[in-house]
């Protein structure tokens, strides 16, 4: 893979009337564990849509792969927002899980082979919910059912895995096992994750950026208070409340 | 002395009804349930009684006038779905009110008497021609086969419509295909229970399986056996107290709805209680 694995140059994107992505620039490359953070309502979810090609750009040109996002679409694997997720449909682990696979088989009826089913073994092996394969999704706790969509993303064997606020609504342990699950799938895959939540980047992460309409990056791991300052719009210390310290270097060094 | 009333063919052509309207109803309200589509359902069988008047009007099968009406319309709503998004819930509502009232001005604008009214009205399983059973079964038949061979699809587009589309799945095809299939299920059901109580079958047993299934195949063959569970025994009940069948067939699910409620509320309060 020689160019980015996303590419974004100058989106913009109006949503009835409200400008919401302001020539947004952003290059997401093979092997980053990519955080795109800021506050609820700055653009996170339409960043996603569009590079998933399920809203196109008002200006700008979005590349996924080097093309098309709707043509790069089976070399991505999604996780959708918890919160907006049907919990309650009547469909066991594994085959929510198998139902990601629809979009590799060609034949009309799309029925599933040996091979899909292994593969989905494996997701959910990979997500650590095997023993779950038979439960409904409804029983299941937060965490597992993150997982479990996490699994569904992971059965297409994507080359770039995309996760929508995947800590919200999983306890702190979870969340260190999940960022240790991602940090796992790195080789070989690249993953980009939108947060609202400043706590909840990891040491595993190798960029940052912040977004709130536009967006604020150094193109490195660290978060600068200029970031935050101007994605946020209010004093640091408020938002940086509890965060690692290794997240504020001086502004010397950044600069 | 009951099982003598077999003999007859207007009960068994009534029991051969109630077993297909179950059946699709059980499989497609499924469908309906998941997806929340009971009030676009609604929408299309009480625009079927449109058809039903256009029939008189011209002098064509009021049954067949309601197959084809309730089609258009479900082309139609299907099409514009997409475009209309949030104003649906109001466009149902309008095609509701307004099938209903082209059925009333035609029948009105018929010279005579329209037969048989009342049955497309509340239902009448009792009262089956055998040509109507033959529509019946084939419907029945295509609905099934369409279910069978697209699944895989069909799961995945009323769980999850983005991540469908996501995956490059045709979404807009399939769920016109999805609304087309409810409109069939409406044209099946129509003769057992008519326009005004269709929504009922469409919705209860399925409502009733989903409780108790932990997937979707699950849920449609629960629902198919309590929808059958319903139409026969209402069937029964109708023809030995001589009372309207599509009532009583609507009246037992409403029974068996409710009897699932307080069996939830009593088995969630035993484990509490336990735990």
């Amino acid at each position: 893979m020689n160019g980015p694995v996303i590419e974004l140059e100058k989106v913009s994107c109006v949503l009835s009337g409200r400008p919401v992505l302001d020539s947004v620039d952003l290059k997401v490359r093979e092997g980053d564990l990519y955080a795109v953070i800021g506050p609820n309502g700055g653009g996170k979810t339409t960043l996603l849509r569009v590079i998933l090609g399920l809203l196109p750009a008002s200006s700008g040109t979005v590349r996924v792969f080097g093309s098309d996002p709707v043509q790069a679409r089976s070399r991505i694997g999604y996780v959708p927002q918890y919160r907006t997720f049907e919990f309650h449909y009547p469909v066991t682990v594994e085959e929510m899980v198998l139902s990601g696979r629809l979009g590799h088989i060609r034949s009309p009826i799309r029925r599933f082979s040996k091979e899909d089913r292994s593969a989905a073994q494996k997701a959910l092996e990979r997500t650590g919910i095997l023993h779950l394969s038979h439960r409904p999704i409804a029983d299941l706790s937060g965490g597992e059912r993150q997982r479990a969509i996490i699994a569904r993303a992971l059965v297409g064997e994507p080359e770039l895995l995309i996760l929508d606020e995947p800590m919200v609504y999983v306890d702190l342990p979870t969340e260190v096992q999940l960022f240790d699950m991602l940090h796992d799938l790195l080789p070989g895959m690249t993953i980009l994750l939108v947060t609202h939540d400043i706590g909840a980047i990891s040491t595993h992460v190798t960029r940052v950026a912040c977004l709130n309409g536009k967006i604020f990056t150094h193109d490195t791991s660290e978060i600068s208070e200029e970031m935050l300052t101007a994605a946020y719009h209010c004093p640091v210390d408020l938002i940086a409340h509890g965060i690692p310290h290794r997240v504020f270097r001086d502004h010397e060094k950044v600069r | 002395m009951m099982l003598g009333i077999l003999g007859f063919e207007f009960f068994r052509n009534a029991l051969i009804a109630g077993l297909i309207a179950s059946i699709t109803c059980g499989i497609i309200g499924s469908y309906v349930v998941v997806k929340r589509l009971v009030s676009m359902s609604g929408g299309l069988a009480h625009a079927a009684f449109g058809g039903v008047g256009i029939g008189y009007f011209l002098g064509i099968d009021p049954f067949l006038g309601a197959a084809g009406f309730t089609l258009g319309i479900a082309l139609f709503i299907g099409t514009i779905r997409e475009k209309f998004g949030q104003y649906m819930e109001t466009l149902v509502g309008v095609v509701w009110a307004a099938g209903m009232a082209v059925g009333i001005l035609f029948i009105a604008l018929t010279p005579g008497y329209a037969p048989e009214l009342f049955g497309f009205l509340f239902g009448n399983i009792l009262l089956i021609p055998t040509k109507d059973l033959f529509l019946m079964g084939l419907l029945a038949v295509v609905i099934l086969a369409i279910v069978i061979a697209g699944f895989n699809q069909l799961m995945a587009v009323t769980f999850d419509e983005e991540y469908s589309r996501v995956m490059n799945l045709p979404v807009t095809a399939l769920l016109l295909l999805l609304i087309l299939l409810i409109a069939l299920t409406v044209v099946v059901l129509l003769r057992v229970v008519g326009v005004i109580l269709v929504i009922a079958l469409l919705t209860i047993p399925p409502a009733i399986a989903r409780e108790y299934a932990k997937d979707l195949k699950t849920m449609m063959a629960l629902s198919v056996i309590a929808a059958s569970l319903f139409t026969l025994g209402g069937l029964f009940l109708s023809y030995a107290l001589d009372v309207p069948s599509g009532a009583t067939i609507i009246l037992l699910a409403t029974g068996g709805f409710g009897l699932m409620l307080l069996e939830r509320r009593i088995t969630r309060a035993g484990k509490l209680s336990v735990g």
